[in-house]
């Protein structure tokens, strides 16, 4: 009689694959790409970014002038690249010193509770609750006008929210159990801390990390696009969008230096959603594989491949299968050694991936 | 629960005048003098003018009988004179929040419109074009720099297209109706004038857009990050056997546990639109409170400085009292202390 | 998956629905259509007014304000537009020393009627500038020499000097000196009382309204948005052309292009040269240039913290290695000129053929071995502080990296620091600064007003310590009521200025205004208040 095995459709790997990874491999490539140009600038770059000559200013995209020139006759491609280096190292600068700097506040304020906690948490509302452009200015205007003195503005309003995402990554952990069997073993709260609790809460830290570079360009662009941040005449990419915001006629000015802004900051969002929907926990990841095997009609088909990978002899699988005869497969040789061997393969990817499968002992 | 609120409304009063004292302090430290901003050349030049002006502006008093004096007008409600515009504070706040209150309003409005719809489907429909395409545009949203896609839009849609109209809040022929709110769609929708109605939607469209783009990424994101929680768990695998319909079991039991999340983002971005919308302020020449603090700061104006600082902070706080007080709304098993 | 969700949101609804709503509304509001009737009654300017901070006269002297104000005030005398040297009867006819030297007699003009549609009287020439000595605002500080004024009869008016040699008449053409309408003013909290400063509520008012005998009457201000005003039917040169004028707050010089491309506005001011360009194949609009009197110039001081500024030939050097042509031509649009040094070209003894005689001018040669003479051959460091500003599109950011540039050819080395506004003047004024850019814009066309300056506070600023042959000389020039006289003496201070190397002047601006052609009649100045308004009509 006529079966039907419904199978889900196996989707390539490749397309399942790009579907999952494809854009954060899209905004890695991009990044990768930007911090190559940037370390390479002067080796690449012909022509010198400060080099001022009015005379052939405000040249449109030709030949010569990939991207045309600025309003004072600076090729615009050149000062596009040489400020991906000023944009990429002061974002880098602000998260990863203000990010450690509020993890390690935020958990250790978490671990010590008490009052340390409700004074992190006091501070934290302060500093959210100032506007940054006020903040920003006010510095700018104590300090002068400068790059470092720019990322201390932004350093001040930067780290409160890796310590308040540090301090509930702590929380929830600290009271688990294992927390509290290290505790009894007499590990001191610092090792407990850096070795224990930290390294289970790092995943939502690196996505907020990775999204964070991007914000951190962005906001130091808009404040150089202010008149704060670098002293002319270093490229820098809110700098040049801020030239050029009157010539509309002349729209290579403003548009390809907000262009490198929006790609460079794309490519850091794509890759922080990529590693966010991984989940980045380990169980997370396990959920994961377990929630793409979705149990569909037919997966048994691969239990007897599992079980002889396994080392165990294959008995009997119950099959929802119509009545057939015992012991006449409904395969034929072929068929089956073919499909045993696909199957082979398949289980040992499904493996890989530290699925597990729990065989029940029928007769226990 | 009274007894929170008013706990928490109390610590917000507190954090406010923090956040003045702060900025008050950092304020104080620049190197320049104010005064000498403010004044026309040739009485800058005169020491005696000067010296005059600073006294009367309060200028040379110790710092914390400047700050105990500012103090006292906060609770007599008096924010101060501006030194730049030689108005009280509290009219040039008048003359340009309903500006801002405006624009920001109707852009949050347009991210949630359009925004939670998009993450709910792409949460549905994981991984689906949809999902991917969902995601692009509100990544794009997030990473665009404000002031360039500000710029971009109106060279594009007003200079290219003719599309829209031009920066500012009317037509420089239109006469700005009576003033009641100083919100433009509600006076003129008051008196019935929807002909200027008309006139300053239309001018609404292009900066709400830029404003919302970003707002839009945060609040797809978030929706769709909550909906996928949300749809994982157990009950609505439950809801699903039952045999309940999708949409059901989506909007009714899926959606509210979500909804969380996107309340709290929500609040904050609603927040932020209204205190942080300098850029784009700047490229449409809107002539709202953005625009006044960016000035304010350049100048180093005391009062205006402090009180913008002030109500900045005491709307952060509010609303982030407003967000805890509805998850006692939304999540009844939040308990409260 | 098997299953196939449908949560049932139209999404494609959705957006068909917001798509609608948005093209029904901009669909639905079009810019006004340029010949409608109300429309074409109207003046409507672009200009940037959010330096504005009163409209009242007496507290009138940014830069923007004196253009509504001039609107709705007409002073005793004016400036022609082209003509800065020459004074012009307004309100009053004809005026003379009296024997006394002392005194200026004015004879008011008959029949000239306020907007209110009270006539003119002395009685109210007397209370506006009473009001002025008495509430001493910055306008004051321009004729702080009067004495007083009185009123000798119906129509004749004294202005009484302290000191004799320093020039006025020129001075109170500027609108803040206005004639006011005693009356009106009065009725609203106006005083000239000695005790005007504190007693004096009238500004308030003063902002919304006019008390004038201008072709318009200003009817309101909302700041950083619109300043209306309307006709004033009693003018007495006549009725004006436009029922309204609109004066339309834009900042931003893209705005005001397209707006005056699409016919939103009649005329525009900020307009950028890489803008002007642009417009000039457009056959609805003329650009206007009228040259100015303001000037953007480097102030280079004697600062003790940099030796080599102290050598009057090091800063000379600086001058003769900048490339001034370049600058004007390409960074200007060429719509600029340059003076020798501080009195811009257009007044009395200054042209630009003096510049290129006596003035700096770009020479390398001559920068080198002013160098070397000064003991620097290898050149040397200083700072040079800037805001963050533009002036007829040329921003000090781009001016100050063109500089950079230019004296890095000879071996000085620019190091350029922007600065806020707070901060600049604080180290400006202060003397602190060691080469500030910034700008000068005179509140009226009389020489002395420049010279004075110059030998006084802003010697100060420069740490420059004037020899008493300097204050002679600028005493004397600004004595001399013979025009040829003065010339010659003012091309000796030209002389010195150079030679002491102070100040560099780089830019007096051209300024490009694109006029739309429906407005004939629009006379542009430089006199200080940018534009005639009374004969401006439609075409």
């Amino acid at each position: 009689m006529a079966e039907k095995l419904v199978v889900a459709r196996p989707r390539p790997a490749a397309v399942r694959w790009l579907r999952r990874y494809g854009l954060a491999t899209l905004g890695g490539a991009i990044i990768v790409a930007w911090i190559v140009m940037a370390v390479l600038a002067p080796w690449v770059m012909t022509y010198n970014p400060n080099f001022v000559n009015v005379a052939n200013r405000l040249q449109p995209p030709s030949a010569v002038h990939w991207l045309g020139t600025d309003a004072l006759g600076r090729d615009v491609m050149t000062r596009i690249v040489y400020g991906a280096r000023i944009s990429l190292s002061v974002g880098m600068v602000v998260v990863l010193v203000g990010g450690l700097f509020g993890t390690l506040l935020g958990a250790v304020a978490a671990y010590a509770r008490g009052w340390a906690e409700e004074a992190l948490m006091r501070v934290t509302d302060l500093v959210f609750c100032f506007p940054p452009i006020i903040l920003a200015m006010a510095i700018a205007a104590a300090l002068g006008i400068g790059t470092v003195n720019t990322v201390i503005a932004m350093l001040v309003v930067w780290w409160p929210k890796f310590a308040r995402l540090a301090r509930s990554l702590v929380i929830s952990q600290r009271s688990l159990e294992y927390v509290e069997a290290a505790q009894s073993i007499g590990f001191g709260p610092v090792h407990i801390l850096m070795r224990q609790i930290i390294p289970n809460a790092v995943g939502p830290l690196i996505v907020l990390v990775t999204l964070d570079l991007g914000q951190a360009i962005l906001v130091f662009a808009g404040l150089s696009f202010l008149g704060l941040g670098v002293v002319p005449p270093t490229a820098e990419w809110g700098a040049m969008v801020a030239e050029g915001r009157e010539l509309v006629q002349q729209w290579w000015v403003a548009t390809f230096p907000g262009l490198a802004i929006l790609t460079v900051v794309m490519g850091f969002n794509f890759v922080g959603d990529g590693i966010r929907d991984t989940g980045c926990t380990l169980k997370a990841m396990r959920r994961e594989c377990a929630r793409a095997l979705v149990p569909f009609k037919g997966v048994h088909r691969f239990i007897p491949a599992l079980v002889k990978n396994a080392g165990y002899r294959l008995v009997e699988i119950p099959v929802n299968h119509r009545a057939r005869q015992f012991g006449v497969s409904k395969y034929g040789l072929g068929n089956r050694a073919i499909k045993a061997t696909m199957d082979m393969f398949g289980v040992r990817w499904l493996q890989s991936r530290g699925v597990a499968y729990q065989l029940r002992d029928e007769n226990a | 629960m009274i007894r929170y609120v008013v706990s928490r409304l109390v610590t917000a009063a507190v954090m406010v005048l923090l956040a003045t004292l702060v900025i008050f302090l950092i304020a104080n430290t620049v190197p320049g003098d104010p005064a000498l901003a403010a004044m026309g050349d040739m009485q800058a030049s005169d020491p005696v003018q000067v010296r005059e002006f600073r006294a009367r502006w309060g200028l040379d008093l110790p710092l914390w009988e400047q700050y105990w004096l500012f103090l006292q007008r906060i609770a007599q409600g008096d924010l101060g004179i501006s030194i730049s515009s030689r108005r009280p504070v509290v009219d040039d706040i008048i003359d340009y929040a309903p500006a801002t209150i405006e624009l920001a309003t109707i852009a949050f409005v347009l991210s949630l419109l359009v925004g939670l719809p998009l993450g709910i489907i792409a949460a549905v429909r994981r991984d689906s074009w949809v999902d991917h395409a969902a995601r692009f545009v509100a990544l794009v949203g997030v990473s665009a720099p404000t002031f360039w896609l500000a710029f971009i839009m109106l060279a594009i849609f007003y200079g290219q297209l003719a599309w829209a109209p031009g920066p500012g809040r009317l037509d420089p022929i239109a006469f700005p109706p009576e003033r009641i709110t100083g919100l433009l769609l509600i006076d003129t929708a008051w008196v019935g004038d929807w002909e200027t109605f008309r006139d300053a939607a239309a001018h609404l469209v292009l900066p709400s857009i830029v404003l919302a783009a970003s707002t839009l990424g945060l609040i797809t994101r978030t929706t769709r990050a909550a909906m996928l929680e949300a749809l994982s768990q157990d009950y609505v695998r439950v809801a699903r056997a039952k045999g309940l319909l999708a949409r059901v079991v989506v909007t009714g039991h899926a959606l509210p546990n979500a909804m969380l999340p996107v309340v709290t983002l929500g609040g904050l971005a609603y927040a932020n639109l209204l205190t942080g919308a300098v850029m784009t302020e700047t490229v449409f020449g809107w002539p709202g409170l953005g625009r006044y603090t960016f000035r304010s700061a350049v100048a180093v104006d005391f009062p205006a400085i402090m009180a913008i600082t002030a109500i900045v902070a005491a709307v952060f706080v509010l609303v982030n009292l407003l967000v805890d007080l509805s998850y006692a709304l939304l999540d009844p098993r939040v308990v409260k202390a | 998956m098997a299953d196939q969700d449908k949560p049932g949101f139209g999404r494609r609804p959705l957006i068909a629905g917001t798509a609608g709503l948005l093209g029904s509304i901009l669909t639905g509001a079009r810019p006004a259509d340029a010949q409608s009737a109300a429309r074409r009654g109207a003046l409507v300017i672009g200009l940037d007014i959010s330096d504005a901070l009163s409209l009242d006269p007496v507290r009138v002297y940014q830069y923007s304000n004196p253009l509504p104000t001039r609107a709705a005030y007409d002073g005793l005398v004016t400036f022609d537009a082209g003509d800065n040297i020459n004074v012009k009867p307004a309100l009053a006819t004809e005026w003379a020393y009296q024997p006394d030297g002392k005194t200026i007699r004015f004879k008011l003009r008959p029949g000239v009627k306020f907007a209110s549609g009270n006539p003119v009287t002395a009685e109210d020439v007397r209370f506006s500038f009473a009001r002025h000595l008495n509430i001493k605002d910055q306008p004051f500080q321009y004729i702080s020499h009067v004495e007083s004024v009185a009123v000798v009869d119906e129509n004749t008016v004294d202005i009484v000097l302290k000191d004799p040699t320093l020039p006025v008449i020129s001075i109170i053409a500027t609108p803040a000196f206005g004639i006011q309408e005693k009356a009106l003013v009065v009725a609203n909290g106006g005083t000239d009382a000695a005790d005007a400063k504190e007693k004096d509520k009238a500004t308030e008012w003063l902002n919304n309204n006019s008390a004038g005998a201008g072709p318009y009457r200003l009817t309101g201000w909302q700041r950083n948005q619109q300043i209306q005003m309307v006709r004033n039917p009693h003018y007495w040169r006549g009725t004006p052309g436009y029922e309204r004028v609109l004066i339309r707050h834009m900042s931003e010089s893209a705005a005001q292009l397209l707006a005056i491309q699409r016919g939103d506005l009649d005329v525009a001011f900020n307009l950028i040269p890489e803008q002007i360009a642009t417009l000039r194949n457009d056959p609805n609009i003329q650009v206007m240039g009228t040259p100015s009197l303001d000037f953007i110039y480097m102030a280079v001081t004697e600062a003790p913290t940099n030796p080599a500024l102290q050598n009057k030939l090091a800063r000379q050097a600086i001058g003769y290695a900048i490339d001034f042509d370049g600058i004007i031509k390409n960074l200007a649009g060429g719509a600029a000129v340059r003076p020798v040094s501080f009195l811009p070209v257009g007044t009395n003894g200054s042209t630009s053929a003096l510049t290129k005689e006596i003035g700096f001018n770009e020479d390398l040669p001559r920068a080198r071995k002013l160098l070397a003479d000064a003991g620097l051959p290898n050149g040397f460091k200083f700072q040079l502080a800037y805001g963050n500003a533009a002036i007829a599109g040329v921003t000090y950011q781009n001016l100050a990296q063109k500089i950079q540039a230019d004296l890095a050819r000879v071996g000085i080395i620019a190091e350029l620091a922007p600065m806020d506004q707070v901060n600049l003047r604080t180290i400006f004024m202060g003397g602190k600064s060691e080469a500030v850019l910034t700008f000068w814009n005179p509140p009226a066309p009389e020489n002395w007003l420049w010279s004075s300056a110059t030998v006084n506070r802003v010697s100060k600023r420069v740490q420059w310590n004037v020899p008493p042959e300097m204050h002679k000389l600028v005493a004397d020039a600004g004595a001399e009521r013979d025009l040829v006289k003065a010339a010659a003496l003012y091309r000796k201070y030209q002389e010195a200025m150079v030679d002491f190397a102070h100040h560099i002047v780089l830019i007096q601006p051209v300024y490009q205004v694109a006029v739309r052609k429906s407005v004939v009649g629009l006379n542009l100045t430089a006199a200080g208040w940018m534009a005639d308004l009374s004969g401006a009509k439609p075409a």
